[in-house]
């Protein structure tokens, strides 16, 4: 028996729950549990493909920090109960209709995709720290160094639109 | 030179103008300097003009070797496409900061990081046209999208500013996930994010993963949402309409033409071994464009909604310019090219020139967005209306205006291509881009005046206008010199084997 | 059983119900021993009735607590309610298995090597402060699935602290591991070997940082906003009671022991005994090494951990509580710049020495 296997359905399953009852959920902090659930989910796979940093990154920033700024708004407006999307039920049935056209064309293109066949994209392996870095700071820097940019102007942006009116 | 030298060397007008921006980001703090921030931002773009033009004048015209112009490991490219983008940037921000001066004050904001923010979006562009890897078309595409979601909310008094910052930012930020998603399938297939490295993997006969496909969709999808093309424009009449008038010009041109040249790395480089597939996709969003902006347009009574639709229907044109690029043929491929690049620097000036005139009517109380204040414009400023009547003819493709030249170079194109059929839909829907461009021309002529305000003309407006004005008549009417300057540009284009 | 199995399942899981036993009893001798310090520094009584000199006083706690009423508020969201103490208590345990309690060897048992550590990852450090990052959840559902306003009110309030004092928590490590060269938790007290230096020296400032946001992230005094009685009754857990206001305690209490653990491996030198180059202070040893090379550096490693544990509690006994802007001033103002300002001075002094 394959345990990777097994996890790897475990998590994933998990996080396809997650997902579900995310946006089936009426109570906007139960949704975010459940986000939350889905993102801890998907760290767990990471782990099982050997890129331990991404589980951890993904774990710190997504699960630890802005799903906590989620709930924080979400505390803080008291948004108990969300309303309906008043779509109708024309609404409903159509875009149920196209995210069944959706899978089925995702189920298909993905099906072609032999199973089992190894992904091109190189595994990290061990010592993915070091790997990390040195393409972050190396072969990626300019990306790396745009990103801090783009970082500090929305800083700007919030300051800006959040700054008390004069 | 070192790579990193070399890099640094060719970074050269992003760094100039990222270091520009903080410098207005720090002087903006000191009440002092506030009034000269403007000022000081339009001199700083027109610096970084002068270094990106330094680059052909240093190096001669066909100097580089093809492997030469990569900086960066492969990320970025300065070929001539990036440095004529990279000018077109900045002269569309410069006339953007000449009619935003006065506007500002009108509006009632402050304008400290309104500058700054304007210099990072360059930035961002110019990271995009050099991109040659999914990853720093990515960062750049970003850089330059959070700026614009800040500026077009930039006046927090108004609602419709904030509705339109919020729809804008809201599918900018799920269009952002589409791209990623995109990416990383393709990167998936491919095992590489290089668009040069994509081309070559293709001609090594690789099969065609479904996953490759799939990811080129996601692409199309989201770049197809930055150029606001149907079916992905619903954003753009609302953000438009909600912006400052100043960002909406700013918006319109530079970001549009930024992500064309994104969309023609990817497609007409990376994606060039798979063109039958992408052929038809682009075909479709291109009429679809055309027809549904240009009759959408001639229901509009509101001029920046009106102009909204106009640029999706232009959107629509310039894809024609990518689809013709999909040709083998070297020679027709590099007539795609100079279309598509002719046209959107034609267009960013008639465009940039509408939207001045549009800044022109927000005076004191009045929004003077309505096709009808246009009303009487020539009883009370015969030289605007002149100027306004020249840009209208100008968008309709009228000949002795740039815009003429623009369609007819891209009509040339399609027809060389055998694209036929697009080139007649295109045609068609001048004409009835015409109906509505004329509408206000007719306004302007033949209508009484609605009010008796003043108009704000300020020395920015009136040298953003006469900018504008000169560019439509003179390549309206001498051509020869901007098209030999695109076609170097092009011979400039290094392609790497 | 097959030898893989053995290996991979069952030592692991006899270390992990090792570990857990030896917490579970740190913690509840921990209330005990705060108590007594407390009382020392406040000229009082400390617990004494139960047993000799109180020390059968925290199985008393605990039996009591087991007996006391479940009671959930009626209003309360019951999902959530139980859930949250029980998340709170996982990250909290979780983290333990990152510890490398001692070190320099292995033990022997019935032939297995069995290592003092659970886990040690490439990347630990960066393990714990993602963990970490999750405490914070059970105390906001905590207080919101109470439905009741003081909870709340402690919940939005720890939010915001723990949210802010993250980043400082995880900008002072940085120094460390710019010196180590690495981030497994394992590698870092080797690297201090290595250097014959313990990282407190050179990362003084790292160590205030880390340990000041530490004691913010772990809510206790004077940083104990998200509880504080005089405003909040008692903050998120108002409403709780029975076993599930035990495991909030539980859940606080080993916090507290697995920041003191992460500083005393991070600054200082985890298992080593002091000066472990020099061969005249072997005698620190006390002889253990002989049975194993692993014994003598349990010893020092709870030495270590119970005197930051000791600061803790002296930090309690002596300072008065902060108010929420001055805390959050703090976080912003002061440690956010003073823990970047830090690595960049690492970063700087590192570039002259290499030169």
């Amino acid at each position: 028996m394959d345990w990777g296997l097994v996890l790897f359905y475990f998590f994933a399953a998990l996080a396809v729950v997650g997902g579900v009852m995310m946006i089936t959920r009426k109570n906007a902090v139960h949704s975010a549990v459940y986000l939350v659930l889905t993102f801890v989910s998907v760290a767990g796979i990471y782990i099982l493909l050997g890129a331990d940093f991404l589980f951890a990154v993904q774990v710190l920033v997504y699960a630890g920090g802005i799903v906590v700024l989620f709930l924080f708004v979400i505390m803080l407006v008291n948004l108990e109960e969300s309303r309906r999307l008043s779509g109708g039920k024309l609404h409903l049935a159509a875009s149920a209709v196209l995210t069944c056209l959706l899978f089925g064309m995702l189920a298909t293109l993905f099906g072609r995709v032999a199973v089992g066949q190894p992904s091109v994209a190189a595994p990290l392996g061990e010592g993915n720290l070091q790997l990390m870095g040195i393409a972050l700071f190396r072969d990626y820097m300019l990306p790396f160094e745009v990103v801090s940019l783009l970082l500090l102007v929305a800083m700007i942006g919030a300051i800006v639109l959040g700054r008390p009116r004069a | 030179m070192s790579d990193l030298a070399q890099g640094l060397y060719f970074l050269r007008p992003e760094l100039l103008l990222s270091f520009y921006g903080f410098f207005l980001l720090l002087l903006s703090t000191l009440p002092v300097f506030r009034r000269w921030v403007g000022g000081l931002a339009a001199l700083g773009c027109l610096l970084t003009l002068g270094v990106v033009l330094s680059f052909p004048y240093q190096q001669g015209m066909n100097v580089f070797q093809a492997s030469d112009l990569f900086f960066f490991g492969n990320l970025m490219i300065l070929d001539g496409m990036a440095l004529f983008f990279k000018g077109a940037f900045l002269l569309a921000a410069i006339l953007s900061i000449l009619i935003s001066l006065r506007y500002l004050d009108t509006e009632g904001v402050q304008s400290g990081e309104y500058y700054s923010l304007i210099c990072f979006a360059v930035v961002g562009m110019m990271i995009m046209a050099s991109g040659t890897d999914l990853l720093s078309i990515f960062v750049g595409l970003e850089l330059m999208a959070i700026c614009f979601y800040i500026l077009v909310g930039y006046l927090r008094g108004n609602r419709k500013s904030n509705e339109a910052a919020m729809k804008y930012f809201l599918l900018g930020a799920f269009s952002t996930g589409v791209f990623v998603y995109g990416a990383s399938l393709i990167y998936s297939a491919k095992g590489t994010t290089n668009l040069y490295q994509l081309a070559a993997r293709f001609e090594q006969g690789d099969p065609h993963s479904p996953l490759l496909i799939l990811g080129m969709i996601l692409l199309t999808v989201s770049l197809g949402f930055k150029v606001a093309a149907v079916p992905f424009h619903m954003w753009a009449p609302d953000a438009y309409e909600g912006a400052p008038t100043a960002v909406t010009a700013f918006l319109s041109t530079a970001s549009k033409a930024a992500a064309f040249v994104a969309f023609v790395r990817i497609y007409a480089v990376g994606f060039l071994g798979m063109r039958d597939q992408w052929l038809p996709l682009l075909a479709v969003l291109s009429v679809a464009s055309m027809t549904l902006g240009n009759t959408s347009a001639l229901l509009q009574d509101n001029m920046k909604r009106m102009l909204a639709y106009s640029s999706i229907a232009h959107a629509g044109y310039v894809l024609i310019g990518i689809i013709v690029m999909s040709r083998p043929e070297v020679d027709t491929m590099q007539t795609g090219m100079l279309s598509l690049m002719l046209y959107l620097m034609i267009y960013t000036f008639i465009n940039l020139g509408a939207f001045s005139m549009v800044v022109m009517l927000r005076r004191e109380n009045l929004a003077g967005d309505r096709v009808v204040d246009f009303s009487g414009l020539h009883q009370r400023s015969p030289m605007a209306a002149f100027a306004m009547l020249v840009f209208m003819l100008s968008l309709a493709g009228i000949p002795a205006t740039a815009g003429f030249i623009g369609k007819y170079y891209l009509f040339a194109a399609a027809m060389k291509a055998h694209f036929a059929w697009l080139a007649v839909v295109m045609v068609l829907n001048s004409v009835v881009s015409a109906f509505y461009y004329l509408r206000v021309v007719w306004h302007m002529y033949q209508k009484p005046p609605v009010d008796s305000v003043r108009y704000a003309v300020s020395p920015g407006l009136v040298a953003a206008v006469g900018i504008c004005l000169a560019f439509n008549l003179l390549v309206g009417i001498f051509p020869e010199t901007l098209i030999e300057l695109t076609r170097r540009s092009i011979l400039m284009l290094g392609r790497a084997g | 059983m097959s030898d893989a199995l053995i290996r991979n399942f069952i030592i692991p899981l006899v270390q992990v119900l090792v570990v857990l036993g030896v917490a579970a009893g740190a913690v509840a001798y921990m209330t005990l021993v705060e108590r007594k310090i407390l009382a020392f520094m406040q000229l009082r009584l400390s617990p004494r009735r139960v047993g000799p000199h109180g020390l059968l006083q925290p199985i008393a706690d605990g039996i009591k607590l087991l007996l006391k009423e479940d009671i959930t508020p009626a209003r309360a969201d019951r999902a959530l309610f139980t859930l949250a103490p029980i998340i709170t208590v996982i990250p909290a345990f979780t983290a333990l298995a990152l510890i490398p309690f001692s070190g320099g060897g292995s033990f022997n048992i019935f032939g297995y090597p069995v290592s003092p550590w659970i886990a040690d990852v490439n990347v630990g450090v960066v393990f714990l402060l993602a963990i970490s990052s999750l405490g914070v959840y059970g105390i906001m559902l905590g207080g919101w699935a109470s439905n009741s306003k003081y909870p709340l009110l402690g919940s939005l309030r720890s939010a915001a602290q723990m949210v802010s004092y993250e980043v400082p928590f995880g900008f002072s490590i940085i120094g460390v591991l710019m010196l180590s060269g690495t981030a497994s938790m394992v590698g870092i007290v080797e690297a201090q070997q290595k250097a014959h230096l313990w990282y407190f020296v050179p990362q003084i400032l790292g160590l205030f940082i880390f340990f000041v946001s530490g004691v913010a992230e772990t809510n206790r005094l004077p940083f104990d906003l998200p509880e504080a009685e005089a405003e909040l009754v008692a903050g998120f857990h108002t409403e709780y009671s029975g076993m599930k206001f035990a495991l909030y305690m539980l859940a606080e209490y080993t916090s507290m022991i697995v920041v003191a653990c992460i500083v005393t491996t991070l600054f200082f030198g985890g298992w080593l005994r002091p000066f472990p180059s020099v061969s005249a202070l072997a005698w620190l040893n006390f002889g253990l090494d002989k049975l194993n090379p692993a014994l003598p550096g349990f010893f020092w490693f709870f030495l270590k951990t119970f005197l930051v544990l000791f600061v803790y509690l002296w930090l309690r006994g002596t300072f008065p509580r902060y108010r929420y802007d001055q805390l959050m001033k703090l976080g912003w103002y002061w440690m956010i710049p003073l823990a970047i300002a830090n690595v960049i001075l690492t970063g700087g002094v590192l570039l002259l020495l290499r030169r």
